[in-house]
């Protein structure tokens, strides 16, 4: 009549093994009969029924099964609730009588918890944030990469891609620039983006007030329009609702159009330097001409092109199809690059979230430096267990008598959570209150690469967060001694009360266990901090080719009433901004304390570095790709003597060579030993290749001079071969759109920083209208340019002091507790003959297993962990040996002393009184 | 935890509420007669129109708290077609059925108040 088979029942059986054994022993035979007849009621009404009950069934029984083992909770009725409350009133009071055990517990969880949560509200509000446009996640970044460089978008790759990709709902293209604004007090330079019609689209914005741009905006010669932010409007019109069809600045010829919904802005990576410009927030957006077919190339990568994935298509999906369509492009719009140069160069698409682009600079460095405050957390939590441990120990027969009176699990598992629980919300508390001074600090030390800063503080998404470390902190704590206290009867830790035995083997295990891990992970953060420690003395001895000391510099921005002063032709453009900077240098050197001047489109360690392909006289590759490229800098006369770089060979530009248009350029070493090993470079033929390959025209200069070696990209990578030229090559672009940025070089007896004040009203008396800004000297921009080695150094080497002081104080605290257990086994060895000096090594030595196990282990985890360090290495191997022993002898050395005080202190016990003491 | 016996508090048959409607469903189950467990499933599933699916699992445990609280406790009482395959029986205690009242009291009070306002509020 049972329609179950054996297998169902034995099924049933295991799946009720989920709950406790005293609940099974009462009501398992029961519950299998009830499902048995629940199985055999649903099997009357088909398999789907069947299917069905085991479905809930296993659910019902496993989970119930689980809540069961749980310790019975009732919330809402009277009696468990005061009890609850009364553990944890009974928590406080204990807490209260051993001050020190708990406030050592509460500062060492709230130092861990503090740095965690500071560092991981800049995380969450650099990395984590979302971005102010709709379906941000869409949104890509697309551009071109050739060797390492990042280039943006050929006008003729936007056009192919635009209208033959499947994968990209829309791209569009823009320029960022700058304009000079009329200011309150001094003229302002103004963040701009010229938009291609599709920008806003893509980015999926649309004006809150006014209108977007109409496509006859985009047309050459149509009258100048604007769109502004909410925040432009707000500091700059006035908030102002009738805004609308005035002028952006006064007096400008560009109208308003609309605004931007308030909460927009438009993100990029930060430092953006294009051409020496380099751009504030942009808070203007103007109309884009796109070329049109006729005039496109795949040649020009001035573009920068953002666009929108079509649903269900991934970054990866449409990297695969541009690196189709970028071939086709090459041969649709000839002029540029060819479809053969492309193929060669290893030329490819990139498209990169958003997001990524963002923050590709910084990402890995801030996740490494989260990496590593997790680690102190990691300590922190160890060290708090550990003295748990100890406490429990001492709570031992306290809770044995509490079961032997017929206390439940659940009543003895909130004996020990309570205290826990009590502790890690006090230090949670402090945490977060650190936490927010710790960012406050973080924030003003933060390398200014680091975007969107101002996002960045404690905030509800960050309280959760380090309530969250707080609770797991507080049941790994609390429970941790309940394991072991699960495992030992009531008899035996009665019995052992008293008779001051050693503690049983395994709790010692378990506490050993815990600070040979506290001693590696400091390990592994002494490793990396020295590690970084190592690469920033490296840096600061690094030589840039010049010298720094007492060079103050600003950045001009020339309007286009400068550009154009001399004539409306590009010619007369770039010939009128080296002679504008001419008279600024003259007008410098009449400042006293001033000794040379100078100028030039971009200073060394200042943001990208421009490439080109070059030919020599001796060397003129019929394609371009085979040419060699060259690093290429646009300068002023003076230059060299003005930043303190040493001219080997020949002489620098001078004055008079910017009278016209010289076809003069300089070298450095790096480029003279490339393509003129031992010979002598001046008087040599270098040519830049243009769009065209052919080498006709004007592209030829002649080397007048060689200069030693700048590092002009990083101080981390030598010097690349470099050509200079005289700023009056410098392209100024479509001039009626390009407004140029120039920097003004000066070389002062001493005090740079206290000169800048007077170089720059210097520039103002001369021209009130040039906006100057980013006073700075050339010192700090060569430390500024290591600022995320000093950030990171700094950070983890305070982690390390953090992690190795929290291990210390751990291993004195055991080996302390060690001894006070022992201190009856130790007066028996003694009064047996065995003298202090050998109590003390058998103290040491157990000290040093646990400094030595450590220090091991923390040094194979660094040998595989280590790796993520490399990117940020310079001038050191991550697996440097001399460095790695160093470390662990260090950390031994400080695990020996701090188990010394407890080791003299057990050698000076006197055995009579342990004895008598028991 | 400590028992119930040991807390002053346990007499008293506010302390128990309110109560889960389950666990309401197996108070009344109960209060026709002893019942074994199979049957008292049935029961809150046949009273509740299908509405409460009561699964083996936590019935038992719903069960193991009633006893332990003392609302329930086992019963010698077994019917003449006694299959012993059904095992335990179980009844309510003096405490249960005045716990079970008072949540209907409970309940019907809340009932009249909500029906009052209502009235008030010029519903229906």
């Amino acid at each position: 009549m049972r329609g179950s088979g054996n297998a169902s029942r034995s099924a049933l059986k295991i799946l009720l093994r989920s709950f406790p054994t005293g609940f099974r022993s009462e009501f398992g035979d029961e519950m299998l009969e009830v499902l048995i007849r629940d199985l055999d009621s649903a099997r009357t009404r088909g398999p789907g029924q069947v299917a069905w009950f085991w479905v809930r069934t296993t659910w019902n029984t496993v989970v119930h099964g689980c809540l069961e083992r749980l310790p019975r909770w009732r919330p809402g009725r009277a009696m468990p609730t005061t009890e609850i409350g009364r553990e944890f009133r009974f928590a406080v009071r204990r807490l209260t009588r051993r001050p020190v055990f708990a406030a050592t517990a509460i500062v060492t969880l709230a130092l861990g918890i503090g740095a965690t949560t500071a560092l991981f509200s800049v995380v969450n509000g650099v990395l984590l944030r979302p971005l102010p446009y709709a379906d941000a996640e869409r949104l890509v970044f697309v551009g071109h990469q050739s060797t390492s460089d990042l280039l943006g978008m050929p006008s003729g790759g936007f056009l192919h891609y635009s209208e033959q990709s499947r994968t990209l709902d829309q791209l569009a293209l823009y320029i960022e620039t700058s304009a000079p604004v009329a200011g309150v007090d001094r003229p302002l330079e103004l963040g701009t983006i010229m938009a291609s019609p599709t920008l806003l689209s893509t980015l999926g914005v649309t004006p809150s007030m006014g209108r977007g741009f109409a496509p006859e905006d985009h047309e050459p010669g149509a009258n100048p329009v604007a769109l502004v932010t909410h925040r432009y409007w707000t500091t700059h019109l006035g908030a102002d609702p009738a805004a609308v069809g005035r002028p952006v600045t006064p007096g400008s010829n560009q109208m308003v159009i609309g605004v931007l919904p308030a909460g927009f802005s438009f993100e990029r990576p930060e430092p953006l330097v294009i051409f020496g410009n380099r751009f504030d927030v942009p808070d203007v957006f103007v109309p884009l001409t796109v070329p049109n077919a006729a005039n496109s190339r795949f040649g020009n990568f001035m573009y920068q092109s953002l666009g929108r994935l079509a649903p269900g298509a991934t970054a990866e999906d449409a990297e695969r199809e541009l690196a189709e369509l970028m071939v086709q492009a090459a041969e649709v719009y000839p002029g540029g690059l060819t479809a053969a140069a492309l193929r060669e160069s290893d030329f490819r698409p990139v498209v990169m979230p958003v997001e990524d682009y963002l923050v590709r600079e910084v990402s890995s460095v801030l996740w490494i430096l989260l990496g590593a405050v997790f680690l102190v957390l990691a300590i922190a939590v160890a060290n708090v267990t550990n003295l748990f441990l100890v406490r429990a120990d001492a709570r031992q027969s306290e809770l044995a008598v509490r079961r032997a009176l017929g206390a439940s699990r659940g009543s003895v598992t909130w004996a020990f959570l309570s205290e826990s629980v009590v502790v890690s919300l006090l230090g949670g508390a402090l945490g977060v209150v650190l936490a927010a001074v710790a960012t406050r600090v973080l924030l003003s030390t933060a390398p200014s690469s680091i975007p969107h800063l101002d996002g960045v503080g404690v905030n509800a998404t960050v309280l959760v967060f380090a309530m969250g470390l707080a609770g797991v902190s507080a049941v790994g704590a609390g429970l941790a001694p309940l394991f072991q206290h699960r495992q030992r009867s009531v008899r035996t830790a009665l019995g052992d009360e008293g008779r001051g035995g050693t503690a049983t083997r395994q709790r010692h295990h378990g506490r050993r266990t815990l600070l040979v891990g506290q001693v590696a992970l400091a390990a592994m953060l002494l490793i990396g901090s020295t590690l970084l420690v190592r690469t920033f003395q490296n840096l600061k001895s690094v030589d840039p080719g010049f010298d720094a000391a007492e060079t103050a510099t600003m950045r001009l921005s020339l309007s286009r009433s400068i550009l154009t002063a001399a004539g409306r032709t590009e010619a007369a453009a770039d010939m009128a901004r080296s002679r504008f900077m001419l008279d600024v240098v003259n007008q410098l050197e009449q400042v006293p304390g001033v000794e040379i001047a100078s100028f030039s489109a971009d200073l060394p360690l200042d943001g990208d570095v421009w490439h080109d392909h070059v030919a020599t006289g001796e060397n003129v590759p019929t394609r371009i790709e085979d040419a060699p490229r060259a690093a290429r800098v646009f300068i002023g006369p003076d230059y060299f003597a003005a930043i303190g770089a040493r001219v080997v060979e020949g002489r620098e530009l001078a004055r008079s060579d910017f009278a016209e248009q010289p076809r003069a350029l300089l070298v450095n070493q790096t480029f003279a030993e490339r393509h003129w090993p031992g010979q002598s470079a001046v008087g040599r033929r270098v040519a830049q290749y243009g769009p065209s390959t052919d080498m006709t025209g004007d592209v030829w200069y002649t080397v007048i001079g060689v200069v030693e070696d700048i590092r002009e990209a990083s101080l981390m990578e030598p010097a690349e071969p470099t050509i200079y030229l005289p700023t009056v090559f410098l392209p100024a672009g479509n001039f009626t759109m390009w407004i140029s940025n120039m920097v003004a070089v000066a070389r002062v007896r001493d005090d740079a920083v206290a000169m800048l004040p007077r170089l720059r009203e210097a520039v103002q008396q001369y021209r009130p209208d040039v906006p100057v800004n980013r006073e700075t000297t050339l010192a700090h921009l060569v430390s500024d340019s290591f600022r995320e080695v000093r950030f990171a150094t700094s950070l983890i080497t305070i982690a390390a002091v953090v992690a190795l002081m929290l291990g210390a104080i751990g291993i004195y605290g055991a080996v302390s507790y060690v001894v006070g257990q022992r201190t009856r086994e130790f007066g028996v060895r003694m009064a047996l003959g065995a003298t202090a000096a050998e109590v003390r090594r058998l103290v040491l030595r157990q000290g040093g297993m646990v400094g030595a196990a450590g220090a091991i282990l923390g040094v194979v985890a660094t040998l595989f962990a280590g790796r993520i360090l490399e990117s940020m290495l310079f001038g050191v191997d991550s697996v440097e040996p001399s460095l790695y022993l160093g470390v662990a002898v260090g950390v031994m050395a400080v695990v020996l002393l701090s188990a010394l005080i407890p080791a003299h202190r057990a050698g000076r016990i006197d055995p009579l009184q342990a004895l008598r003491a028991e | 935890m400590t028992s119930n016996a040991s807390d002053p508090a346990a007499g008293r048959p506010e302390v128990h509420l309110p109560l889960k409607p389950v666990v309401f469903h197996i108070l009344l189950a109960l209060a026709e007669g002893a019942l074994h467990g199979y049957g008292v499933i049935q029961a809150v599933r046949d009273h509740s129109e299908g509405r409460i699916h009561l699964e083996t699992g936590p019935f038992y445990r719903h069960l193991k708290r009633l006893l332990e609280d003392e609302l329930v406790q086992d019963s010698d009482a077994r019917p003449a077609d006694d299959d012993p395959r059904r095992g335990r029986y179980y009844a309510l205690t003096p405490l249960g059925r005045r716990v079970l009242a008072a949540e209907q009291s409970r309940l019907a009070r809340l009932l009249a108040l909500s029906r009052e306002l209502m009235v008030g509020m010029g519903g229906g």
